[in-house]
């Protein structure tokens, strides 16, 4: 189920906001929150739900062993059937292909659709196995709390990554407000215009043109599809967090914010700071801190640097493009750190050069196909002239909606705010308005970051 | 009410669309209101898993309730795809509207107001479709010189001479110039827009009666068959809204149906009482699918058996372009077999053309399908593996 759609907007949501403003207690929210969380993950694939079950039934009873006994072997089990369970639905059918590719064999790959959101549950509950292990903070003792933690619906899917330690309070006391609802409100409108109006309408621009002759787009076509689909990406990943952040507000949750104008960024090291800011502190806090950081000799920080961008890469998918795209971001910030030191000044000229270098790595993240990634940066530097207008014609792409899509989606990155009052709530009413009409015209609407 | 009309306006919309689905649901149940399906239900294929085969139909359930009852559904498509040509119109003559369920686009001509398709491919990809197609007609006309073998090829009109987007033209007459010369062939092509509209719809991708017409003239000229019919046409619904303008929920632009006013009395195997009875009720749903309940030949296979003695049996490899002529077509031959590769036991079996030729006594082949299929197989339906020669 998507927030994005029909049902979600309008059989889920009210049906939940019903049954846990209902509940006087906490125990019994949370319990609300569980079930419908559990119906959430269930709905298109309700096998899935077992599994996630199972993954909270295991961590629940582990963990608190592990925190008894102190237990290193535990942990290690613990980190080990995550990082399993994750490999065994991603990875697995990569790992085969690549074995089948280099010894030239014909191992049949797997079966197995790859759960919603795996990628983001399980980091969530590594984030608690080590947490806990650290003794950061203490075990949940309350089976339904860790349940809820874990399965939370609002950012089970795509996000943020919240952190055991950063709810842990709010798990077992919040308090829901009519300000925090109306708080909470506000935001999610805001993902979802970003979503159905910006994201939505560039991601058509960008589909049209990559999926229907990239020889034939030429440079000006492949210029506006690099730029349509880093409009894309942000507008439906920012979206979607920014709807989570919004149900969560209405929940009684505070979860982190995900991103800070990245496109405003005046370095790649400063735009890693602004962008999934969820996944890179968890690289930084459980992968690049342990294995030393920046306190040892240069030539293991160039290895930890490596080893955090190819994982980084490895987590958006299975396929050799993003450890590409991952291991680009891993050199360029070597570069900024140890080649060109001066590259965090906030000068026009750095904004220019890092939308330039992320653009382009946006083109590699989103040509999963190797010849096509080829094709396209050659057309992107002009291999095959400048391209057709006629063709970009009957691609649809100049309709008004589309057009406003995408300048919209370039103003929209600049830092624009708003105060809070009758004026933005009468704009947000709008929006809210202009979203439903998209829900209802387009009843397919995925979100990118569904797949990781 | 500062800072609260916000959340009250947004939480009276989430209810009450929540509560209006189920009521209205009641209200069809015990007869109160009219409901006409505009839109596809979504399908749950069975597994041999009953528990979640049960799950899936549930949910299906409830996700096409609240789909197809959302209050004003209609009306919103509607407004949104006028909104959208009115706006575009100011500044372009062809507006792009929607991609259809086969990932066609759909442009609005704004100077002659109809409706028309664009395939989503690459030419590079277009050409090596159209190669493997020409290796497959040329190959049965190898394999069987005794079998006139035969294309009709309708141009929709993005393929056409007239508009020829991005000179897709030249590749259907560069297919053509490549058959085999024991193939006979016709194009139907406009040399101009107005020349288009006289054959085909404006709201669907189909011909129309003049269109299927002329192709039932030039099929029976390219056999060399003298036509002995006399049609006429008939308008049996007015206005009509087609297959494009139904993707549209719109009504902005509408056609009237005619039909060839024609009836035989030849035997047919399928004992459907749905099957092609050319003849139709008024339906309160504009977009009621009239042109498949007139014609509906949704069947793997169709065979006519006529009574006169013709010594030539007739093999129609179509799809809904046929359904128009083929009755026309059997009253030239002894039997006509009609096969549509999308349906029935075609879906997991496949056509062994030898031994059907062989059986049924063959004579004529004619492929009759959209040209997008009958060259590019833009809809994938694979006929190239699935007919095995």
């Amino acid at each position: 189920m998507v927030f994005s759609s029909v049902i979600f907007m309008f059989m889920f949501l009210p049906l939940f906001l019903l049954c846990y403003f209902m509940a006087k207690k906490i125990r019994t929210k949370n319990l609300v929150l569980l079930l419908f969380s559990l119906a959430f993950y269930a709905w298109g694939e309700p096998y899935y739900f077992f599994l996630m079950l199972f993954m909270i039934i295991i961590n629940y009873f582990l963990t608190l062993k592990m925190a008894k006994n102190d237990s290193k072997f535990i942990f290690i089990l613990l980190i080990v059937i995550n990082l399993l369970s994750l490999f065994s639905f991603k990875y697995l059918n990569f790992f085969i292909d690549n074995i089948n590719n280099i010894f030239n064999l014909s191992i049949n790959n797997i079966h197995l659709s790859l759960p919603i959101g795996i990628s983001f549950y399980t980091f969530q509950i590594l984030s608690y196995v080590i947490d806990v292990k650290k003794g950061k903070c203490e075990p949940q003792r309350n089976f339904l709390n860790l349940a809820c933690y874990i399965s939370a619906f609002p950012q089970l899917i795509a996000g943020p990554i919240v952190r055991y330690v950063d709810i842990e309070k709010e798990l077992v006391d919040r308090k829901t407000t009519f300000d925090g609802f109306t708080s909470g409100v506000r935001r999610f409108i805001i993902g979802l215009a970003k979503k159905l109006i910006i994201a939505n309408n560039v991601a058509f621009i960008c589909d049209a043109i990559l999926t229907s002759g990239i020889k034939e787009a030429g440079f000006i076509g492949i210029l506006i599809a690099t730029i349509a689909y880093s409009l894309q990406i942000y507008f439906d990943f920012s979206g979607y967090s920014d709807m989570a952040i919004g149900l969560g507000k209405m929940c009684g949750f505070n979860y982190n914010e995900n991103f800070n104008n990245p496109y405003m960024a005046y370095s790649v090291t400063d735009f890693w700071r602004r962008w999934h800011i969820s996944l890179s502190s968890f690289f930084r806090d459980y992968v690049y801190i342990p294995l030393g950081g920046n306190r040892c000799s240069t030539a293991k920080i160039v290895r930890n640097i490596l080893i955090v961008w190819t994982l980084t890469g490895l987590w958006h998918g299975d396929s050799w493009n993003f450890v590409i795209w991952g291991l680009y971001y891993g050199i360029i910030l070597l570069l900024e750190k140890f080649v060109f030191k001066n590259s965090d000044k906030n000068t026009w000229y750095n904004h220019i050069k890092t939308l330039i270098i992320v653009a382009l790595g946006w083109l590699i993240f989103r040509q999963t196909n190797f010849n096509d990634l080829i094709t396209s940066v050659k057309a992107l530097f002009g291999g095959y002239g400048f391209g057709s207008i006629s063709h970009l014609y009957y691609l649809g792409i100049f309709s008004m909606r589309y057009i406003i899509a995408f300048v919209a989606g370039i103003i929209f990155s600049l830092n624009i705010k708003m105060k809070d009052g009758t004026l933005k709530d009468s704009l947000l009413l709008i929006l809210f308005i202009i979203s439903i009409i998209f829900i209802v015209v387009n009843s397919y609407n995925p979100f990118i970051y569904f797949r990781f | 009410m500062k800072n609260k009309f916000l959340t009250i306006s947004f939480l009276v919309i989430i209810f009450g669309v929540f509560l209006f689905v189920p009521a209205k649901e009641m209200l069809i149940r015990i007869h109160k209101v009219n409901f006409y399906k505009t839109d596809n239900w979504k399908t749950v294929e069975s597994t041999n898993d009953k528990i979640y085969d049960k799950i899936m139909s549930l949910e299906s359930f409830i996700e096409n309730r609240y789909n197809n009852y959302f209050p004003f559904y209609n009306k919103i498509n509607s407004l949104y795809y006028n909104a959208n040509m009115k706006i575009d119109s100011i500044y372009l003559n062809d507006i792009y509207l929607k991609e259809n369920n086969d990932q066609d686009k759909i442009f609005y001509n704004k100077n002659n107001k109809f409706y028309y398709l664009v395939n989503h491919y690459s030419k590079d990809e277009l050409k090596d479709r159209s190669k493997e197609y020409l290796d497959f007609y040329n190959g049965i006309a190898a394999k069987y010189p005794d079998v006139k073998v035969s294309l009709y090829i309708p141009l929709r009109y993005e393929y056409t001479t007239a508009k020829n987007v991005n000179k897709t033209n030249e590749l259907v007459y560069d297919f053509t110039s490549k058959l085999d010369k024991n193939i006979s062939y016709k194009v139907l092509d406009s040399k101009n827009t107005k020349e288009y509209l006289k054959n085909f719809y404006k709201t669907d991708h189909h011909y129309n009666a003049n269109g299927a017409y002329k192709a039932y003239t030039d099929i029976l000229d390219m056999w060399g068959i003298e036509n002995n019919i006399t049609l006429k046409t008939k308008e049996i619904k007015n206005p009509y809204y087609g297959s494009i303008a139904k993707s549209l929920l719109t009504t902005k632009v509408k056609d009237s149906l005619f039909v060839l006013d024609y009836k035989n009395d030849i035997i047919v195997n399928i004992d459907d009482v749905n099957f092609k009875p050319l003849e139709v009720e008024n339906k309160a749903n504009p977009f009621y699918d009239y042109y498949v309940k007139y014609f509906n030949g949704q069947y793997d296979e169709v065979i006519y058996e006529n009574s006169n003695e013709y010594n030539r049996n007739l093999l129609i490899v179509g799809d809904s372009m046929s359904w128009q002529i083929d009755y026309l077509l059997a009253s030239n031959f002894d039997n006509t077999y009609v096969i549509n590769i999308r349906y029935g036991k075609w879906k997991n079996n496949k056509l062994e053309l030898e031994k059907y030729i062989n059986e049924n006594h063959i004579t004529h082949i004619l492929f009759l399908m959209e040209s997008k299929n009958i060259i590019f197989d833009a809809d994938n339906y694979k006929l190239a593996s699935k007919v095995v020669y």
